[in-house]
């Protein structure tokens, strides 16, 4: 009986299929597809059901004219548009879903980047891309497994129309990848949940480059829960201006910053785990900047974030600076229960009189945490030239500087729980969330993660394969 | 005969030689004809000697044909050809000359004749009723008298710079040689800028036809390009005529290559100089090719022949194409492990030039030759600035990275030229002209400093080639049809081609690690890097001219008309490669680029070629130009009126591929016009010997070919990246032109003028706020340039008699530019109105020369000061950059030994004297600081025959 339903939906999903290949999808169809009501479909199976569920109204199912075969993805995407399990994705050059269009992917779609390619949810264009802990998207290397290195594509950029620092409210994205930034804090382009995005970003010249996940003016509305960017050859996720808030989110083996601003974001952040692989480069655990060229633009970069945890490489081949915290160029924040450990330079670096004068005006606050064996120290203030300036370290509340007793530090196997009795468990230390923000959740200890299992919110879906 | 024989057979020989070795040329002139010749008188034991003149029209400025020249004692006669040429042989000796012309008031001059030489003695013809006979002024000669006579009665406002000025201001290239005229400025000791109008605003042609050029991402002809012994004179016109481009601005820059001389000529130079900042100086350089000191040193730096042509070199996998690891390890130990500059001692310059003409019956030849290899050693600073605050919050504008940079460069310029003229009889003549210059640039940088972005000392090497080549080959007719009244046909067939190779540039970024206190290996976006570049472009260039004369009363009337078709193609490809790091595995990362990159290192787990080519980096671009005018040119007493209108369609078209797309799918963009392109102008002769002009006219300035693309491009190395606008218009331009010219006896010359430019819909660059900035183009509101030149010429000797010989030139320009940018344009930038991009307010030149004519030796002092420019747009609050001020003062003798026949002549330069440091400034902050040195060259010339 069990075989004969699956012979029969798999017949059905092949005639779909066809259908969707030869672009018949859209009307007729749907209809075709409403066949999901037959009462012998209804299995206890629910790989079965997400069989059907693909079909969806308003949204053609891209499909390969083979169960399992490629699907090449390249240019627009100007319509509704649904991913599935069953394709395999293949990213050609640049792929931009166009305003008015959502890219929706269904839990367990793996989707392929080729050399130099890139997706790019467009402003007025979102993505839904909503995985599960048991069954992540996935965004990856085309390389086969074993053979994935950092800058095999492009990465995940994602344009809004919040607002960003540059004169005239608008920009253009690193790399050729659209306009961004607007009027609008509380834009939505959509939601990124269970996601992972491996081996991508690309340093076109050192300062012009593709992140792993870079989010462009993005706004508040759109949901950034549970998220990993990993082994990237640039930054590991990157905020141009915009006021997107971010929950859940693991930056492993970046070549370049872990966490990265500028352009004036304005967003919030809970639960960051970053562990940077310094084999061939490496560098800072957040690099923050107002803007690059004009240090004092408003709106000012002033994001709020709580519970990071940040893990060098003491042992970077390359880095220039690999400092735990890099707070430069007029940047403000609120920074809370973090812990910075095992970098190649100091733990915290406030740079340029603009940054420091935040400080001293009570802007860029840094305010419980534990900082502990950064081989250049806990923290350092620089002025405008480099050289260096007063220590305002005072200005920092509640810092320890003592081993925060993390379960496992290794690239290999990271476990970024704190252990019994370490000082990230001190409760005293930990700081509470600004009253009244829902964003928020309130916590035990400082760092992204909590000690015990169940608080292990990395669970299933996460990956720490680094080829 | 014997020696002009072989001398024919030897320019001959060279011209074929020339044409197997590069793509070739060889160019024709006019030479008088025999026929017209009257033989020499009864043989007496002197030889007899020749004379050789050429006969204009005053008030046109044109060659006059069928003009009597007669022999006053003996009657002979002889008349003048299509282009105002005759000879006649005469005995040795002082005769008196007439001539006459229909329609031209008659002439008288005196000629001394020096047996067995050819005298020069030119005729400028005044209309009847004009009421004067022109005395031209006696103490230039041959071509220069033309050159002032043309600028007296010319149609237009036009600067001339004649081969004699050439030979005396030691400049080695045209863009040399154009820095001397009024109102032209030469930036990048290439490009020229015509009252201060960028290099977008100028435009060049050759031998009439337009020229190529070898930039990818502009428009304009690098002048430097030219070899100033190949060229027999240079004219700017500032104002428009209908028989020329209408993509007119600032100016026309007109070259004309050596013309055929009055007799059989065999000449040879060659010269050596130092520069204090390079000869024998630390000097960074390369192993290259064998042929690098000729120029022609592509052979070793050639794509490697493993990299296959039709894929792209990445690895494959079960989803994508690509090759496999072994192939691209075999791959990337194919690419010549050089990567660093080394240090040499700075060589001495040296050059070489050899020139010649000849004739056989009715064929007239010439061509020449010229070598020359420069080296340039730059030690300079560059600071990039940001805005940010200081303590007390004030904002403040601070230098965010701080570079030094050392360059080596060398450069080895090759130049031939050949040129034939037939003469099939007085009325009809053919021409066939070719010209080819082969230049190569070799060098080697290395930056080092604090680069603010990775907050330590970054440490940068490149080695890089250019090679460019020109090469135009033209087939010209000019016909005198009687039939049709006198009606002179001028036709012209050209083809040209300039070419860019730009192969195998290499860069490699290290930066400090500032745990380890050393230099380690920077895997980002430019290091690792190699690079291959080529470009080329053709323009086919059919065209005729019309002319004819009518001649009534007190009325000259010359009515003109013409066509042409301008086909232009071009083609760019790039592919740009890496050595990314698959991992480090043991290999020392600190190690220099050659043990970095060592063959071992190369493996699949270790350092890795792949191919970053980008989807911009292929693209063909056409234009086809269509033209048509017609003029008419009025002399009526003291009144000349040129009046007329040129009508120009053109369709520029861009198409941007993906080189290894299966079905690549161009990104077009295309821009088509038909513009009508009126001009009139008014001489007014106040006195015989002062003139007054008004002009107006109005011109189109065209986007260029990458400007219209619709796709990101970054500058081949460094710098900006640039976004196209396909969206483009052309802008138009409103010329206003007054000038006051004043010809003073001894050659004296005082004028001023005064211009307008409206630019309507000028295309500027903005710049556009993305992560980094980014160059964009638009068509701005509107720009005015309002001008003022002033010019003179004084022979001292007229006012203090102490003084004869001493000669002073002078010219001034004034220019007030001012640009609007409106809203929508405006982005990032930092300033809404402002000086055209490169424009200079002031630009000075004075010359003092001192003529001993007893001692045959010259003496000249050259004076030159070009105003600051803006040589960057600011934004994001960061002002605009300006290169400040730059005087410059440069001193040749030179000296004549040996017979009138066959001269030595010794020169001695020293340019540069001042070494000022050249600056470009944020504010009061060094943006670029450098210093050239002062180059002292001794040079020798023989005239063979």
């Amino acid at each position: 009986m069990k075989k004969g339903l699956f012979a029969y939906a798999l017949l059905i999903g092949m005639a779909i299929t066809l259908c969707a290949v030869t672009n018949l999808v859209s009307g007729k169809a749907l209809a075709f597809s409403s066949t999901q009501d037959q009462p012998h479909l209804q299995s206890s199976d629910p790989a079965e059901i997400d069989d059907l569920d693909e079909v969806e109204p308003g949204f053609e199912v891209l499909a390969a004219a083979q169960q399992g075969g490629v699907v090449e993805l390249s240019g627009d995407i100007t319509k509704n548009t649904k991913l599935t399990p069953k394709n395999r994705y293949l990213l050609k050059g640049g792929v931009f879903v166009r305003a008015g269009a959502t890219l929706k992917i269904k839990a367990g779609t793996t989707i392929f980047g080729g050399a130099g390619s890139f997706l790019v949810i467009d402003r007025g264009a979102k993505i839904d891309a909503q995985g599960k802990a048991t069954k992540p998207i996935v965004f990856t290397s085309a390389q086969d497994a074993g053979n994935r290195k950092r800058a095999d594509w492009g990465g995940l950029i994602i344009n809004g129309f919040a607002p960003i620092n540059v004169p005239g409210g608008q920009a253009d994205g690193e790399g050729n990848t659209g306009k961004y930034g607007g009027t609008n804090p509380a834009d939505d382009s959509g939601i990124l949940q269970y996601v992972r995005v491996e081996f991508s970003g690309n340093r076109i010249t050192p300062t012009n480059e593709l992140n792993g996940i870079a989010f462009q003016g993005v706004g508040n509305k759109t949901v950034v829960d549970y998220v990993q960017s990993t082994e990237s050859a640039d930054d590991t996720m990157e905020f141009f201006g915009g006021t997107v808030n971010v929950k859940h989110i693991v930056l492993f083996g970046g070549m370049d910053d872990a966490f990265d601003w500028t352009f004036g974001y304005s967003g919030k952040a809970q639960f960051v785990l970053a562990m940077q692989d310094g084999s061939v480069e490496s560098d800072n655990g957040i690099e923050a900047d107002n803007n690059e060229e004009n240090n004092e633009l408003l709106p000012r970069s002033n994001p709020t974030l709580y519970n990071l945890t940040l893990i060098g490489d003491q042992n970077a081949q390359v880095g220039s600076t690999t400092l735990g915290m890099l707070l430069r160029r007029g940047t403000a924040a609120t920074i809370r229960n973090f812990v910075v450990s095992n970098f190649k330079g100091a733990g915290i670096r406030v740079r340029d009189d603009a940054t420091i004068n935040q400080l001293s005006n009570g802007a860029l606050k840094l305010e419980g945490g534990v900082v502990f064996s950064n081989k250049g120290g806990f923290a350092q203030f620089q002025r405008n030239d480099g050289s260096a300036a007063t220590d305002m370290s005072s200005n920092f509340k509640s810092v320890a500087q003592a081993d925060p007793m993390l379960t496992n530090m290794s690239l290999t196997a990271p476990n970024f729980r704190p252990k019994t009795g370490s000082p990230a468990l001190v409760a005293a230390n930990v700081q509470a969330p600004p009253t009244g923000d829902s964003f928020f959740e309130r916590t035990t200890f400082l760092g992204g993660i909590g000690p015990n299992e169940a608080d292990d919110w990395t669970k299933g879906w996460v990956s720490y394969v680094r080829k | 005969m014997k020696s002009r024989q072989s001398a024919a057979v030897l320019w001959a020989c060279l011209a074929v030689l020339c044409n197997f070795l590069f793509p070739v040329q060889v160019f024709a002139f006019q030479q008088p004809s025999k026929k017209n010749a009257v033989a020499p008188a009864k043989s007496t034991a002197a030889k007899p000697g020749k004379v050789a003149g050429l006969v204009v029209n005053v008030a046109t400025g044109d060659p006059m044909s069928q003009a009597v020249i007669e022999v006053v004692a003996t009657g002979q006669t002889t008349t003048s050809d299509t282009d105002g040429n005759f000879t006649l042989t005469l005995e040795a000796g002082t005769h008196e000359l007439k001539i006459t012309k229909s329609g031209f008031l008659d002439q008288k001059k005196e000629v001394t004749v020096v047996s067995g030489d050819v005298i020069p003695v030119d005729f400028a013809l005044a209309q009847q009723g004009q009421g004067e006979i022109v005395e031209v002024n006696a103490s230039g000669s041959g071509n220069e008298i033309a050159l002032l006579e043309e600028r007296k009665s010319g149609n237009t406002v036009a600067e001339l710079i004649g081969r004699q000025e050439i030979e005396k201001s030691n400049a080695g290239d045209v863009a040399a040689v154009a820095q001397q005229l009024p109102g032209l400025s030469v930036v990048d000791n290439k490009f020229v800028y015509v009252r201060g109008l960028g290099d977008r605003y100028s435009n060049t042609v050759m031998n009439d036809s337009v020229m190529p050029t070898p930039q990818p991402e502009r428009r304009v002809v690098p002048l430097d390009q030219v070899p100033s012994s190949l060229v027999q004179n240079v004219r700017i016109l500032k104002t428009f005529t209908p028989d020329q481009p209408g993509e007119f601005a600032g100016g026309l820059v007109k070259i004309e290559t050596l013309e055929f001389p009055n007799k059989s000529s065999l000449s040879f130079s060659t010269g050596l100089s130092g520069n204090t900042e390079t000869t024998n100086q630390s000097f960074a350089t390369y192993a290259g090719d064998r042929l690098d000191w000729l120029g022609f040193g592509l052979g070793r730096r050639g794509l490697p022949a493993t990299v296959p042509a039709d894929r792209q070199l990445i690895r494959g996998s079960s989803l994508i194409p690509g090759l496999t690891a072994t192939e691209l390890q075999n791959i990337g130990r194919s690419f010549e492990n050089v990567w660093s500059p080394v240090k040499d001692k700075g060589p001495l310059n040296s050059n070489f030039s050899l020139s010649g003409s000849s004739q056989i019956g009715k064929l007239g030849l010439v061509a020449s030759v010229t070598y020359g290899h420069g080296a340039q050693n730059l030690d300079e600073i560059q600071n990039y600035f940001r805005v940010s605050a200081d303590s007390g919050g004030n904002k403040i504008v601070t230098a965010a990275n701080r570079y030094r940079y050392n360059s080596g460069t060398t450069n080895a310029r090759l130049g031939t030229l050949a040129n034939a003229a037939y003469r099939l009889n007085p009325n009809n003549k053919l021409l066939f002209k070719t010209f080819f210059s082969n230049d190569a640039v070799k060098e080697a940088r290395t930056a080092t400093g604090f680069y603010d972005d990775v907050s330590t000392d970054i440490l940068n090497r490149r080695l890089r080639y250019t090679l460019t080549r020109t090469s135009t080959w033209q087939l010209a007719g000019d016909h005198l049809i009687s039939q049709l009244g006198d009606t002179v046909l001028a036709w012209r067939l050209t083809y040209s081609r300039a070419t860019l190779n730009d192969p195998d540039l290499r860069e490699s970024l290290y930066l400090f690690d500032q745990t380890q206190r050393k230099y380690v290996y920077f895997d980002t976006g430019q290091s690792g890097f190699r690079m291959f570049n080529e470009m080329r472009e053709n323009i086919r260039e059919p065209a005729f001219d019309l002319s004819k004369f009518y001649f009534k009363g007190a009325y000259t009337l010359n009515l003109k008309g013409g066509f042409s078709y301008i086909n232009r193609d071009r083609f760019f490809n790039a592919r740009r490669f890496r050595f990314a790091v698959r991992g480090l595995n043991g290999i020392d990362n600190s190690q220099r680029p050659e043990d970095f990159f060592a063959p071992q290192n190369i493996r699949p787990d270790g350092l890795e070629i792949t191919e970053v080519t980008r989807n911009t980096d292929y693209y063909t671009a056409s234009q086809n130009l269509h033209a048509g005018y017609a003029m008419a040119d009025l002399t009526f007493k003291k009144m000349r009126v040129i009046g007329g209108v040129r009508f120009e369609h053109s369709k520029q078209d861009v198409r941007t591929f993906e080189l290894f797309a299966a079905n690549p799918k161009p990104v077009t963009a295309n821009l088509e016009n038909t513009d009508t392109l009126p001009s009139v102008g008014v001489v007014y002769s106040l006195k015989p010997e002062m003139a007054l002009r008004f002009g107006y006219s109005r011109t189109v300035n065209r986007p260029q070919f990458r400007e219209l693309s619709p796709f990101e491009f970054t500058d081949l190395t460094g710098g900006r990246s640039t976004l196209g606008n396909p969206n483009l218009k052309r802008g138009l331009l409103d010329n206003f032109d007054v000038r006051y010219e004043w010809f003073q006896k001894n050659g004296g010359l005082i004028s001023v003028s005064f211009f307008t430019k409206n630019i309507k819909n000028p295309i500027e660059t903005v710049v556009e706020p993305t992560s980094v900035l980014r160059s964009s183009y638009r068509n701005v509101d509107g720009a005015t340039n309002r001008g003022l030149e002033f010019e003179t010429r004084q022979n001292l000797g007229r006012y203090w008699g102490t003084l004869t010989g001493l000669t002073a030139n002078a010219n001034y320009t004034y220019v007030n530019s001012n640009v609007e940018i409106g809203d929508a344009d405006f982005q990032v930038l930092t300033t809404k109105k402002r000086p055209l991009y490169g424009q200079s307010n002031h630009v000075v030149n004075v010359n003092l020369e001192y003529d001993w004519t007893k001692l045959r030796a010259l003496g000249r002092l050259a004076y030159n000061y070009t105003g600051a420019r803006i040589s960057d747009v600011g934004s994001l609050g960061i002002p605009d950059t300006y290169e400040k001020g730059y005087p410059n003062l440069d001193f040749l003798f030179q000296k004549k030994f040996g017979s009138e026949k066959h001269p030595w002549e010794l020169k001695f330069s020293a340019d540069n004297l001042l070494n000022r440091l050249v600056r470009f400034k944020i504010e009061d902050q060094p943006f670029r600081a450098f210093r050239r040195g002062r180059t002292f060259s001794i040079g020798v010339s023989y005239t063979i025959l």
